[in-house]
């Protein structure tokens, strides 16, 4: 069950460097749409730290910060993720500046497949800009009753072509 | 053919029959896999969707979107309820319901914000023995963005 953190300072020192790590991610968005900007940071297997910023491109080309992020740790040579942290930073967009965002339906099941790839869930803090309203929760409880690698499964194995 | 399913209502049936029958018709040549979709709306018009693969594996379209645009493109978007069915065709006894992808869950959740009112998913195997009947807002919480008429996202335990 997802709890609810009021201050930054009840959470351990990873947990606390992961939020902070995602809040420093938020100004660094790309091309702006006006949307809230939106900060993730991904912690590896390897125990270190990807900062991941949303990409506001053209409506259906946005790339949201924890695919970023999670990419990055992938890309890196990480073999699984523990946790991931989410930081909306609503700067002077009129949305409640006291709000986290949930992820996304897409990142979701982002989450779900990483942690399933790797045997395990994965931490989600989720929290507002001033790191003071951190919904803890996990990639499970975020996405129940999911589908997961009967898909992955089927998919067919492609041998490299050698020497053509 | 649709076996008697007496626990599941004579609607709710022709709807998974439906989903089951334009399933058929999925472009699947990179996973084999077979989805169908059909959404009624608060009226009661049918409409369908298949699962269409594409080579860049990120531009795959699922059935759910496919019927709930279908249903959009006619000007309907009271989606009461929609039926899923999935599975291989060689195996269609195979695995549990099909449910909605996370992307998918994020679509019907914007047409549950937009009716105010919660969608009733019902997702079976390609056989149609292995059913489950949930909602959206079972399979999507603490959703994105948050919606009054929906139970509370965060439980207020801090």
């Amino acid at each position: 069950m997802a709890i609810l953190i009021r201050s930054i300072l009840n959470l351990d020192d990873d947990t606390s460097e992961l939020l902070t790590l995602a809040k420093q991610a938020c100004g660094r968005v790309g091309p702006g749409t006006g949307r809230p900007p939106l900060g993730a940071a991904a912690r590896g297997a390897s125990g270190t730290a990807y900062p991941g910023a949303s990409l506001e491109l053209s409506e259906a080309t946005v790339i949201c910060g924890e695919q970023v992020a999670i990419g990055a740790a992938l890309a890196a040579g990480e073999e699984s993720i523990s946790a991931v942290a989410i930081v909306l930073d609503p700067g002077g967009i009129p949305v409640p500046r006291d709000h986290g965002s949930h992820p996304c339906g897409r990142c979701r099941h982002l989450l779900a497949d990483v942690g399933e790839a790797a045997g395990h869930e994965i931490a989600v803090y989720i929290a507002d800009v001033d790191l003071t309203i951190i919904v803890v929760t996990t990639s499970g409880e975020l996405l129940p009753e999911v589908l997961g690698a009967i898909l992955r499964q089927k998919l067919p194995m492609v041998e490299p072509r050698v020497g053509e | 053919m649709m076996t008697d399913l007496p626990e599941i209502a004579p609607a709710d049936q022709d709807l998974l029959c439906r989903a089951s029958e334009v399933a058929k018709n999925s472009y699947n040549p990179f996973s084999g896999y077979l989805v169908g979709a059909a959404v009624r709306t608060a009226t009661g018009e049918i409409f369908t969707g298949c699962f269409m693969e594409n080579t860049s594996f990120g531009m795959t379209i699922c059935a759910e979107p496919a019927a709930v645009l279908a249903a959009n493109t006619a000007g309907h978007r009271d989606i009461h309820t929609i039926a899923v069915v999935g599975g291989y065709p060689d195996k269609p006894e195979d695995a549990g319901p099909c449910t909605p992808c996370g992307r998918c869950r994020q679509v019907l959740w914007e047409l549950a914000t937009v009716n105010e009112a919660d969608i009733e998913i019902i997702g079976a195997n390609l056989a149609l023995q292995a059913i489950l009947r949930t909602s959206i807002v079972e399979l999507f919480p603490h959703p994105w963005p948050e919606a009054s008429w929906a139970e509370p996202a965060v439980p207020n335990n801090g």
